[in-house]
């Protein structure tokens, strides 16, 4: 039997960012997936041993633009780990929210690009509609949209008054009634339903096994969050947190888990607003940083981030490894696209959430039986998909 | 587990194959194991201990030798394993066995910091460019970039 070669990429009108992906097709079926990464390398962690810890900070809050916060938070504890600095819990308060807050913002951003990805393109404008109050807040607090430039070394750069207070708890309060419509959208409506149920599967072994994170992970019954696992931020205290998992293992379920996954987060929000300590928000730090190592986690939007951070006694560091949730969940999503439809490629890719800048990294489908190969772009598979599944019946 | 359990379980099994163990808090600690004892304790981390996560894979040049530092984790704590190699003849070996969710990783430590790795299944560039020289690593630190002089200056 002969096999076709799918190429998809690198330029991806869908992912806005450059990836190449090889399928080996026979038919509608994937049978193999590879990927080639690289396409947004920039050398960041070169960069940063020429750099001093705050230019460093900067530098690492540009790695990607929608967990710009979770970056600047793994490299900013970490440093304060090294240097044994304490900050201040009104600061821990500040830093956590603006955590969740970018968190409710990324997954409203996701729950729009996979109704999009479907084909579902309602979801889409009502999800984005409710992501402007949300960026609307952050922008209120840190003045900015993306790049918020909160976090430093010692704790946060910006306080918080009675009147952002009182603004957030408006905002959330608006966003906590929509939410729960979207959940039922998301997990009930049976034309959604029908095209998402069972695609991209990945039962709880090959989750483990692969190292999947975040709510790809959730999604298939395993409970890793590190904010339950390594807590930090205020977390580490008294901040209530539950952790949203679900048994499904496919697309439907890691829609389900992330539309819960907002829910809570707004709790956590309204409390942090509600029990906001008083005093400094941040601890003065040295520009020197004492020799040492240190291994700094924190649970992006997409899954756990990990910083590795040495130090040599100068106000640079000797050594800086960042790992983004997206590639460790590459390896689970190769799996999943395997035994699929090449229809479902665009649906299953998006359900990871896949940062490309994050992890730095197109597609090909080769075809078993004709032997050829087939360059498509993002928004014909896109396309291919939806029209696919039109003539199966399913309509959105 | 405690840090105290995991340190009588690493005595127990591992005994003088693990050469240092350095613990920076009650959720982090570091250890180090020669590359021929690598695999065997990673098994007993993995199997023993119940770390069941590998976070990710950092190579590192210590200025005389490479070394490689394998991220576990499970709830409540961080482990580090440091292995370590000679810069002349930079080989560990695949831990793709125990954990085969670290196939990226060290294609990517193979990319960026020149160790080889042994048993890999398949050890193509995952982040630098096809055309990218051979044996020259950019996360050395005898390798500096240096900026090409181009139209702007």
């Amino acid at each position: 039997m002969s096999t076709f070669v799918l190429p998809v990429g690198p330029q991806h009108p869908a992912l806005k960012e450059p990836t190449s992906f090889r399928f080996l097709v026979d038919g509608e079926y994937v049978v193999d997936a590879d990927l080639r990464l690289g396409y947004n390398h920039r050398g960041i962690e070169k960069g940063c041993e020429d750099r001093t810890y705050v230019q460093c900070m900067y530098i690492l809050e540009r790695i990607c633009g929608i967990c710009s916060n979770a970056h600047m938070t793994a490299f900013c504890q970490g440093v304060e780990r090294i240097l044994g600095l304490e900050v201040p819990k009104r600061g821990l308060y500040i830093r956590c929210l603006m955590g969740e807050l970018e968190r409710v913002h990324s997954h409203l951003l996701w729950l729009g690009v996979a109704g999009h990805e479907v084909g579902f393109d309602t979801f889409f404008m009502y999800t984005w509609r409710d992501r402007e109050i949300v960026q609307d807040l952050l922008e209120l607090i840190s003045g900015n949209r993306v790049n918020y430039g909160m976090q430093t070394i010692g704790g946060v750069r910006r306080d918080l008054d009675e009147l952002q207070i009182k603004k957030c708890l408006e905002g959330i309060a608006a966003l906590k009634s929509r939410t729960p419509y979207y959940l039922n959208i998301g997990a009930t409506e049976p034309t959604l339903v029908a095209r998402i149920a069972g695609i991209g599967k990945l039962p709880k072994e090959k989750a483990l096994e692969l190292n999947a994170v975040g709510p790809t992970a959730r999604a298939s019954g395993v409970e890793i969050d590190v904010r339950k696992d390594a807590p930090y931020a205020g977390f580490e205290s008294d901040i209530p947190f539950h952790i949203k998992t679900d048994t499904g293992g496919d697309v439907l379920a890691r829609v389900v888990v992330r539309a819960h996954e907002l829910m809570e987060s707004y709790d956590i929000c309204e409390f942090i607003l509600k029990n906001l300590p008083s005093g400094e928000v941040r601890a003065k730090a040295p520009r020197k940083v004492p020799e040492g190592e240190v291994v700094s986690r924190v649970e992006a939007q997409r899954g756990e981030d990990i910083h590795y951070i040495r130090s040599n006694g100068s106000d640079k560091p000797e050594r800086v490894k960042v790992r983004a949730p997206t590639l460790a969940n590459w390896p689970a999503t190769l799996y999943m696209l395997r035994g699929g439809y090449v229809a479902d490629i665009p649906i299953v890719m998006a359900a990871i959430d896949p940062c490309l800048s994050c992890t730095d990294r197109m597609a090909v489908v080769t075809d078993v039986r004709k032997g050829s190969e087939k360059v498509m772009d993002w928004e014909e598979l896109r396309r291919y998909g939806i029209e696919f599944y039109r003539r199966k019946g399913i309509k959105l | 587990m405690t840090v105290e359990e995991i340190q009588k379980t690493i005595g127990e099994k591992l005994g003088p194959k693990v050469l240092e163990i350095s613990v920076k808090s009650p959720r982090q600690m570091f250890v180090t194991v020669a590359p021929e004892n690598l695999i065997e304790a990673m098994r007993v981390f993995k199997d023993d201990i119940g770390l069941y996560h590998l976070s990710t894979i950092t190579g590192r040049d210590t200025g005389d030798k490479l070394e490689a530092l394998y991220h576990l984790a499970m709830e409540g704590m961080e482990l580090t394993v440091r292995s370590q190699t000679e810069r002349s003849h930079p080989k560990l070996p695949t831990v793709t066995p125990v954990y085969p969710g670290a196939v990226f990783y060290e294609r990517e430590v193979h990319d960026l910091v020149g160790i080889d790795i042994e048993g890999h299944p398949d050890l193509r560039p995952l982040v630098l460019p096809e055309d990218w020289p051979q044996g020259v690593y950019p996360l050395r630190k005898d390798w500096k970039y240096n900026r090409e002089k181009g139209a702007i200056e």
